[in-house]
């Protein structure tokens, strides 16, 4: 296969499959193609090197969002209808399935979504908490700079100066840890959607 | 390797290739498959990812008559490559308590033998 013949064959089956981006990844696999032939390889040596179009599509499916990968599932099914003739069999079933595709598809949606937001809500409360701890150092230290005008007493004092320095010293040790934990959780979670759409592709 | 472990991996090692100096995508794939194995295919996403990701640039440049991708690491990108080594840190002791762990369970298993056929 040559260069032109190699390029045309990935943007066809990118389209099949319905994968945006078809222009970008065209051009990455040209600058790839060119690099080797600079190198001195042969055009077929270098299209060949580069593997072949399923594997290329297989990796670019898995980057794809959810819901793209989703959309995209459904149009390819009803286009294959379309093509083998059965387009108003399966616009009936679609119709006539609704009461039980859809109710399903909207549960799995609504439980995705509810433990999309616990988790989030749960990085959001780490950071909630973090906040008032500051906070409360910030007014301790403010009750404090009011003492020489005798608002407060001298135990009151004390106490503020303390508690400024007890809060602050925890929201110091708890900061990083807390960045920490909020990116692996980020990272958790993009993994469990990753590894859902590997069931998909 | 577990493709999830991999992915990470490779991250940093475009990341830390990066880290260098401006590269390419021909390019990056020689200098990461001399460690570990990388296809272009494996790497087109890599790039895409972290490009949505901030943490490396693209700019076009003219080479011989026609135009190549340039990929530069930003801060956020070397900022991830930190982070990276000090997540490997961890990684290495588990694997040691790991090591530690079977070593002596095997070590008891061979005492538990040798009393057996001493009986």
């Amino acid at each position: 296969m040559n260069r032109a013949e190699f390029l045309s064959a990935l943007r066809a089956e990118l389209e099949r499959q319905y994968i945006s981006g078809a222009d970008n990844m065209t051009e990455y696999y040209d600058e790839m193609i060119c690099d080797r032939m600079e190198e001195g390889m042969s055009e077929e040596e270098a299209v060949a090197s580069l593997g072949s179009i399923e594997d290329i599509v297989n990796e670019a499916l898995i980057d794809r969002p959810m819901t793209t990968i989703v959309r995209d599932r459904v149009k390819k099914s009803k286009d294959n209808a379309e093509k083998k003739g059965h387009g108003a069999l399966w616009i009936t079933l679609a119709i006539l399935g609704f009461p039980v595709w859809f109710p399903l598809m909207l549960s799995a949606a609504i439980v995705a979504f509810v433990l999309f937001l616990v988790f989030w809500i749960l990085v959001g409360t780490v950071f909630i908490v973090i906040g008032s701890l500051a906070l409360s150092a910030v007014a301790c230290l403010a009750a404090a700079i009011t003492f020489p005008f005798g608002w407060i007493s001298i135990p009151s004092l004390l106490v503020a100066l303390g508690g400024a320095l007890a809060l602050g010293s925890i929201v110091l040790l708890l900061w990083r840890p807390m960045i920490s934990f909020s990116k692996a959780a980020g990272r958790f979670f993009a993994d469990i959607v990753r590894s859902i759409k590997r069931k998909f592709v | 390797m577990d493709s999830q472990f991999r992915r990470g991996i490779l991250d940093a090692c475009v990341l830390a290739v990066l880290e260098k100096g401006e590269s390419y995508g021909y390019q990056l794939v020689k200098d990461i498959s001399q460690f570990i194995t990388i296809t272009e295919s494996t790497l087109y996403p890599i790039l895409k990812r972290l490009e949505q990701t901030a943490m490396l640039e693209v700019f076009s440049q003219e080479h011989n008559g026609r135009l190549r991708k340039y990929y530069r690491i930003t801060p956020a990108g070397r900022d991830r490559i930190t982070e990276l080594l000090n997540e490997w840190e961890e990684i290495v002791k588990v694997y040691q308590f790991i090591v530690t762990e079977r070593g002596e369970s095997h070590e008891q298993s061979g005492i538990s033998f040798g009393t057996e056929s001493g009986a």
